[in-house]
Order: structure tokens, then C-alpha cells, then sequence
């Protein structure tokens, strides 16, 4: 008898739901909501504090920063690139990604050899480094950065859909329909598809987080996009020059991006165990 | 033998495939004379520089010309010092070098403890402890936690320097911070592998001939859950260049990173490219390293190859 | 003291499985006795709580997520519950021990199988490096291993092999107790003779005793002794192999023997057991297998039926004999 596995408690994980529809609105309705141009300076009214600690104006919920700009309204810009990118990014990257997986995983032979390699060579990659790369070549920008993290995520895509793949190919159901004379596109969509739609869903909610961090690295580095557009990565590295006077400049977009990384991985992995437990 | 070989091979191809990579994507919008010349330029000086540098070639004749040199070393001149790339390089290396080892030699460290930790104490407050906080650790953006560091320990409180290298104590945070950024996923594979393995039946089968629990543990379920962490390689060592470019950045440490953040604003073109290819030929050649080592742990990945 | 000819005996065992939905009564009221040199057979469709009974046996239930809630496990007078650590450190291997249903699991796969049989004479027996690989070789050359397979990772070995190896690391722990938890179920049907036969001389050889758990009658009948059928967490039937096969009494025992007779599947004729065993999640305070039972009536539905004797050594849990 195998030991069950009971009492996983898999409970709604209702505040990262809260988060991300809140991520959500935010980068699509982001310029309707923002209470101020996230761009415009304003030196007379530099390094305020937040509005609920002492000296702090109402006007300035989350303060605002060396030039004068409202940190809040540039969190909220900042939110509309992060999700920008990090989704494009997803959809350029896992979509190739899985792409090169079916072939390499269905094909086999010089086809699984060649990608396999490709993929060898792009884990051997970090996203950094191409980003510096094309910092220079295209100048640094959202495409950049888009391209950069793609490109560090799609032989994770590669890899994982290739092994499913493979166990897909070999089950009953798929040697039935080859029996009985199905194509190779008819089987792709017919039996692989659906089957690793599910476990897509999950890389993809566990990814977002993941590429939010690196954008706001990259923002970080001066690799992401160019002032004076914000994204949370540059807000705090503006902030970390006077972090002791204005902590708030750097502190809430930190806020941000961990709330928003975190929130997404629960998710992810709700879905999973709820996958999981289904199968079970 | 043959898997060593096989592997070296194997190593050799993902070179070369990063090395058209890092040529293309400098390559791929290809105007590095315009940063160069001075802002007001004749047609004929532009062709001038571009003949120079070999720019107006076939591209394929111009990444063997490049790849070539490569191979015996040379990695062309600055643009902005006129010295060769590779002795700038190799002046900092040495610091890139030690940051790194440093950095992943503490994370090995963590995660074996607290991998180990929060799987013998499963579903319990130990680790509950573990768990949430690497959760945590995954979730925030390093450069921040780095930022706090030096506010704290090197502007308020004045413990460690937070600038520069050369003594031991010059690495602490910039190496711990690491260490822990990268730990923090695989204390939870090592956690789940290691749970994985302690039900196996092997480990039952261990404990029901009467072999102590420490033996178990040490030599059956840790030394297998550590082989399937070490699978894992190619993410970490990924991690560990990103993060020590992040990390020599705020603690302004002498190395590489530093070196790339310097060549960028000032666009030197052939710097950058020499320290990409570096760098990944290094994440290259620690793979393969982990792949060897993990064959002399696990029979059946040497019998796989 | 003295011994009795018992090495082995299990008193109203009681246990439970705590899960979300409740607990599961896996084990309600076991109750038998293994004699010295004995090979008793325990033979139940799966969930009937065989292999949580060895478990219990070798106190590693608990490890399991089992509750013992009532009972004792008498091994040569001592109850196994209530063993210290440090007890059950020389208990485990050395007094009981268990060859698990599937050898490709049961070494790890990073050693060697001479690392792993090495490690095994070093615990159990105070010798020199150089005494404990003579061990290991006579060991080997009784179960005849050759000696080049002792060199070998598990993953290089077959699985008929392997099995044979566990046998060795168990005759290397000379425990004076072997559990055997399906050890043929994973292996081919040639095979499974051979490892019959090698497990026989391994009990004649030491003088052990021999728990034999499987679900599959035939085997069961070519090694046991006596024979326990369980059902539901529940002992029905105990007697001795030929009795049993002979004149079996309680009606799960007549229908297992029935769907297991080769002679009828020639003839066309299968015979299957309708219906499930019960849910487990509620206490059974009627004939657990009443639902299924063809002669069920009356006392069956309303009161658990206790064993009855009917001849030497066979007893029968059936209101109706």
C-alpha cells in the first residue's frame, strides 16, 4: 500500500488573486488612474514624504522623489511596463519555446539534436548578458529587454514540453491513432496540444513573476527602458543614492515587485496542486 | 570515459553556437561606427572606419575573422582605451572569479542545511521557517536587498566596508547576498527531492535492516536528492553571472560586472562582446563540470550518455 | 521463562489511518501467532490491510501515518509497541526483517550492490573489512550470485536478481523473522519459482520463520504452512495450507479459491467476486463481508461473527458454518 498523501490543504489563495487583478487594472487603466504625469518634475516639492508619516502631504500618497515626481503615479507607469514587458515577453518566448519543444519532442532524431543544443546554449546565456548585448546593438528600450527575457526563457519551454511530449508520443491513445492513419499536425492538435495546455498554464503563472524580477534587474542595471519613463527596476536604483533621506522612493516599488512575483508563484502553484490533486 | 568526452563535445558545440549569438546580436542592428565617429562626420570618413574595422565584409566572412582572432586570444582593442580586450578582462577576472566561487559556495552550503532541515521536519514549524522564507528570497529583487546592506551595515552602522574588494571582509555581503539569492531555489528542490527520496523504498528497506538514521540520511537520501539538484546546474550558474553583474554593481566590486556596466554607457562595442563570450564560455565550462561531477555521484546518468 | 513455541504473536490489533474525510479503520481486531520455523501466509485483495499489518509487525506503521489504537505484537514475549529506540535499533534487521514487494526500489540506486551489503555486515556483525567480504562471497555463492553481479549498480541488474540480493542482505542480518511483502508480485512467472524455492532454503537453512504476504492464492499454497485470509482489516480464516484448500469455511475464502481454479477458466466457467470491499471510513460493527456474501441473512447484518473452531488448528470468523 503507498503511503496517501492526504490533507495537502490547497486553499484559494483569494490575496494573490486581489494582487493580480489589482497588477492588472493597473497596467491597462494605468495612465486613467495615476494622479499626476509620472514624468513631470516638480523641484519645489522634492523628496516628500508619504502622505500617513509625519511632514507628508495628502497630495502625495506614496511621496515623491529628488525631482519632485509623484512616486505613486510612477509606480503606476512603472506597473504598465513591467506587465508589458513581462507578458511579451511570455508570449515570445514560451511560445517559441514550446513550438521548438513539439518538434524536438515529436520528430526526434537531427531535429531534437540540433535544438537540444540550442537550448544547452542559451541556459549557458543569461538574459543579462544578451541584454547588454543589445543595449548596445538596438539601444536600450522595452524591445530589448522583451528580447532578452524571452530568450532566457524559452529552453525552459523547450525542455519541459519536449520531455512531456515524448511520454505523450509513446501512450496508447496516440500509437492507436497512428494505426488508424492520423496525420502527424491532426495528432499534434488532436492529443499533444490539450494534453500540455494545463502544465503551459502553470509555467506560465510561475514564469510572470520570475520576469517581472528580471525586468526590475534589468531596469535596475540602466538595460531596461530609458528615463525618464519609469519602471520599478529604475525607481529603485534612483532611490538607492538617497535611500536614508527618502527611503519611500525605492522602498515601494520593492513593494511592488516582490507582491506582485509573490502573488503570481502562489498562484502558479495553486494551479499546479490543483492539477495535481485531480489527477490523483 | 566516454561520457567525459562526450560531454567535452557536447560543451565545444554550445560554445560555438553562443559565440554566433553574442556575434549576431552585436551585429544585428550593426551601426557601432556611428557612436564612434565625432558628431559631425564626412560619407567619406564613415567609410573610411567601416573599411577599418572590416564592417562592410560579408557577415560570415566577418564572424570567422572574429571567432579566428577569438581562438588565439584576441578579442580586438577597446575603442574607448585603445588596449586589448582581453588584457582588461583578464585584469579583472580574478575579482569576478572570486565573488563567484565565494558566492556558490555559500549557497551549496544552505542549501544542504536548510534543504536537509526543512525536509526531516516536514509539514512542521522548522520547515514552515524555510519554506516561506525562500519563498520570499525568490520573490525579491536582489539589488534591493543589496541596497538595504550597504545602507545598513556600511552607511549607518559601519560593520563591513560595502565598497570595493581585497579583503575577506569586503565579501561578505556582496558574496552572502548572493549566496542566499541563488540558494533559494534550490533549497526547495533539494526540500522536495529529498522528501521524495526519504519515502522511497531503499530508504525503508535502509532503515528495516537496522542502518542508523543518521547513515540514512546522509548517505542514502541526501546524497540522492543532491544529485538531482546538481541537474540543475545550468539555471544556477545562469543566476550566479546575473546576480554578480547586480552585486558588483551596488558594492562597486573591481570585476567583470563593473567592467560591462563601464563599456556600455560608453557603447565599447568590442569590450562588451569579449566579456559576454567570456563569461558564457565560463557558465559553459562550470556546467560541464557539474555534469562530470554529477556522473561520479549518480551511476545512471554515466550509463544515459 | 519459558519460550514458548510461538516466536511471534499478534493480540487484537487495532489501528487507524487519520484522513481529511475521517479515519480509516485499516486494522480492526487482528489477531495470530507465527510459530518457530513456521512460513505463515497472509493472503487479502489489496486494502485489505496485510502490508499494514507486517508494518505494524516491524514498528514502522507509525512511520506510515498509522495510529495503533488497541493491542499487542508479542515478538518472543516482548511487545514491539513499547520498544525504546535504542531496542528497536537491534529488533529491526537483526530480530524481524522485510523483503520489500519491488526489488528495483528497494537499493539505492547510487552504490554498488557490494557497498550496499557491505554497509549491512558492518552493522550487524562485529567483523574486520577483510572478514566481512568473505561473508559476503559465501553469502553470494549460497544464494548463488555471481561474484562479478556484486560490482554491479541496481540499475544494471535484473530484477530477479535483485531480489536475490535482498535475500542476501536479509540471510547477512540472520533476523530470526522475515517478512516477505509480495516479494514475487514484481517479478516474471519463471522467476518467481526460483526466488519460491531460494526463500524455502533460506528459512531451513537458519531456522527462520517466514511471513508470507500476497494476494495471489497459488503462490501463497507453495510456501505456507498455515494460511491467514484477511478481509476488511480482518482475519476470517486461519488454517493450515492443505486444510484450508481442502475445506475452506469462511465464504470470501470458498470464493477466492473459486476465482483462482484454473481447472474452471478452461472450462469457461470464471467465477469473480461481485461487489467492493467496504468503506472503511465507519467502524463495522456487522459481517464486513455480508454485502458480497451469498449466505448472508439475519445475525450477519446485525452482529460481527467471532471465530469459531472447526478442527484442529482452523479457525473461522462465520456466523453460519
Amino acid at each position: 500500500m503507498k503511503r496517501r498523501k492526504f490533507g495537502r490543504h490547497n486553499k484559494i489563495p483569494y490575496f494573490s488573486i486581489a494582487v493580480i487583478i489589482l497588477f492588472l487594472i493597473i497596467g491597462v487603466f494605468g495612465q486613467y488612474i495615476a494622479p499626476y504625469d509620472a514624468t513631470k518634475a516638480d523641484l519645489s516639492s522634492k523628496l516628500l514624504p508619504p502622505a500617513f508619516i509625519k511632514g507628508g502631504s495628502s497630495a502625495y500618497l506614496f511621496g515623491t522623489d529628488e525631482m519632485g515626481r509623484d512616486v505613486l503615479s510612477r509606480m503606476i507607469a512603472g506597473g504598465r511596463v513591467s506587465l508589458f514587458v513581462s507578458l511579451s515577453a511570455i508570449i515570445v518566448g514560451g511560445g517559441v519555446g514550446t513550438i521548438l519543444g513539439i518538434v524536438a519532442g515529436y520528430f526526434g532524431r537531427t531535429a531534437e539534436g540540433i535544438i537540444s543544443r540550442l537550448t544547452d546554449a542559451s541556459l549557458a546565456f543569461p538574459s543579462i548578458l544578451l541584454a547588454l548585448l543589445l543595449s548596445l546593438s538596438i539601444g536600450p528600450g522595452e524591445k530589448a529587454t522583451i528580447i532578452s527575457i524571452a530568450f532566457s526563457m524559452w529552453a525552459k519551454y523547450t525542455r519541459t514540453v519536449k520531455s512531456d511530449v515524448i511520454l505523450l508520443k509513446n501512450t496508447n491513445y496516440v500509437t492507436q491513432a497512428k494505426i488508424m492513419g492520423a496525420g502527424k499536425l491532426w495528432i499534434i492538435r488532436k492529443h499533444i496540444l490539450p494534453n500540455i495546455r494545463k502544465m503551459l498554464v502553470v509555467m506560465v503563472s510561475l514564469e510572470i513573476g520570475m520576469a517581472i524580477i528580471t525586468e526590475a534587474s534589468l531596469g535596475f542595471l540602466g538595460l531596461s527602458v530609458v528615463p525618464p519613463t519609469p519602471s520599478w527596476g529604475t525607481m529603485i536604483a534612483d532611490g538607492k543614492n538617497y535611500f536614508l533621506t527618502g527611503w519611500w522612493v525605492s522602498v515601494f516599488p520593492t513593494i511592488a515587485t516582490v507582491l506582485t512575483a509573490l502573488s503570481f508563484q502562489k498562484f502558479g502553484e495553486w494551479i499546479r496542486d490543483r492539477r495535481k490533486d485531480a489527477n490523483e | 570515459m566516454k561520457f567525459f568526452i562526450k560531454k567535452t563535445g557536447q560543451a565545444l558545440i554550445t560554445v560555438f553556437l553562443v559565440s554566433i549569438i553574442v556575434f549576431l546580436a552585436i551585429h544585428s542592428t550593426g551601426d557601432p561606427v556611428g557612436s564612434l565617429l565625432p558628431s559631425q562626420y564626412t560619407e567619406e570618413q564613415k567609410q573610411q572606419l567601416t573599411e577599418q574595422l572590416g564592417l562592410d565584409r560579408p557577415l560570415a566572412v566577418q564572424y570567422l575573422q572574429f571567432a579566428g582572432k577569438a581562438l588565439q586570444g584576441n578579442l580586438g582593442e577597446s575603442y574607448i582605451s585603445k588596449r586589448p580586450v582581453s588584457d582588461m578582462i583578464f585584469e579583472k577576472l580574478p575579482y569576478t572569479f572570486e565573488l563567484a566561487i565565494v558566492s556558490i559556495a555559500v549557497a551549496f552550503i544552505i542549501t544542504i542545511i536548510f534543504g536537509s532541515i526543512a525536509a526531516l521536519s516536514r509539514g512542521k514549524l522548522p520547515d514552515l521557517i524555510i519554506s516561506n522564507l525562500s519563498t520570499l528570497f525568490k520573490a525579491t529583487p536582489i539589488f534591493f536587498l543589496a541596497i538595504l546592506m550597504v545602507q545598513l551595515f556600511g552607511v549607518k552602522w559601519r560593520i563591513f566596508p560595502v565598497s570595493g574588494a581585497g579583503t575577506p571582509l569586503h565579501l561578505v555581503l556582496p558574496a552572502g547576498l548572493l549566496g542566499i539569492s541563488i540558494s533559494a531555489d534550490m533549497v526547495m528542490i533539494l526540500r522536495g527531492k529529498m522528501i521524495e527520496a526519504l519515502e522511497s523504498d531503499y530508504v525503508k528497506f535502509d532503515r528495516l535492516k537496522g542502518i542508523p538514521e543518521y547513515q540514512v540520511v546522509l548517505k542514502h537520501a541526501l546524497r540522492n536528492s543532491f544529485s538531482s539538484v546538481l541537474a540543475l546546474s545550468s539555471f544556477i550558474f545562469a543566476h550566479l553571472i546575473a546576480g554578480s553583474v547586480v552585486m558588483e554593481n551596488v558594492f562597486a566590486w573591481p570585476g567583470i560586472g563593473t567592467l560591462s556596466y563601464n563599456s556600455v554607457i560608453s557603447r565599447d562595442f568590442p569590450v562588451v562582446q569579449g566579456i559576454v563570450l567570456l563569461l558564457s564560455i565560463f557558465t559553459i565550462v562550470l556546467s560541464l563540470l557539474v555534469d562530470i561531477f554529477s556522473a561520479i555521484l549518480d551511476p545512471r546518468i554515466r550509463k544515459k550518455a | 521463562m519459558q519460550m514458548s513455541d510461538a516466536i511471534l504473536e499478534v493480540k487484537n490489533l487495532k489501528a487507524k489511518f487519520p484522513t481529511p474525510k475521517g479515519d480509516l479503520h485499516v486494522l480492526n481486531d487482528v489477531s495470530f501467532d507465527v510459530k518457530r520455523q513456521e512460513c505463515f501466509g497472509i493472503i487479502g485483495e489489496s486494502g485489505c490491510g496485510k502490508t499494514m499489518t507486517a508494518m505494524a509487525i516491524l514498528h514502522y506503521a507509525e512511520r506510515l501515518g498509522l495510529q495503533i489504537t488497541d493491542g499487542e505484537i508479542l515478538f518472543e514475549g516482548e511487545d514491539v509497541l513499547r520498544f525504546s529506540r535504542k531496542r528497536l535499533r537491534e529488533y529491526s534487521g537483526k530480530e524481524a526483517a522485510i523483503i520489500l514487494q519491488n526489488p528495483m526500489e528497494a537499493l539505492d540506486p547510487l552504490y554498488t550492490v557490494k557497498n550496499q551489503m557491505y554497509e549491512t555486515i558492518r552493522k550487524h556483525r562485529k567483523v574486520t573489512g577483510k572478514e566481512a567480504l568473505a561473508i559476503m562471497s559465501e553469502v553470494a555463492e549460497e544464494l548463488s550470485i555471481a561474484p562479478e553481479k556484486l560490482n554491479c549498480y541496481p540499475h544494471e541488474l535484473s530484477g530477479g536478481m535483485l531480489q536475490r540480493i535482498v535475500g542476501a542482505m536479509i540471510v547477512i542480518c540472520r533476523p530470526k523473522l522475515i517478512i516477505a511483502d509480495e516479494p514475487t508480485t514484481a517479478l516474471d512467472v519463471t522467476t518467481q519459482l526460483q526466488y519460491l524455492k531460494l526463500l524455502k532454503k533460506i528459512q531451513n537453512e537458519h531456522h527462520t520463520s517466514i511471513i508470507f504476504v500476497s494476494h495471489d492464492i497459488k503462490v501463497i499454497s507453495m510456501v505456507c504452512d498455515r494460511i491467514a485470509v484477511m478481509y476488511a482489516g480482518e482475519i476470517v480464516e486461519i488454517a493450515p495450507c492443505r486444510e484450508l484448500l481442502q475445506h475452506p469455511g469462511h465464504p470470501y475464502t470458498k470464493a477466492l479459491l473459486k476465482s483462482a481454479n484454473l481447472d474452471r477458466v478452461v472450462r469457461n466457467e470464471y467465477e469473480t467476486i461481485e461487489g467492493a470491499p467496504p468503506n472503511l471510513l465507519e467502524e463495522i460493527h456487522r459481517c464486513p463481508f455480508e454485502d458480497r456474501c451469498k449466505y448472508a441473512a439475519g445475525k450477519c447484518y446485525e452482529k460481527k461473527p467471532q471465530a469459531v473452531s472447526c478442527g484442529a488448528e482452523h479457525q473461522v470468523k462465520c456466523h453460519y458454518l
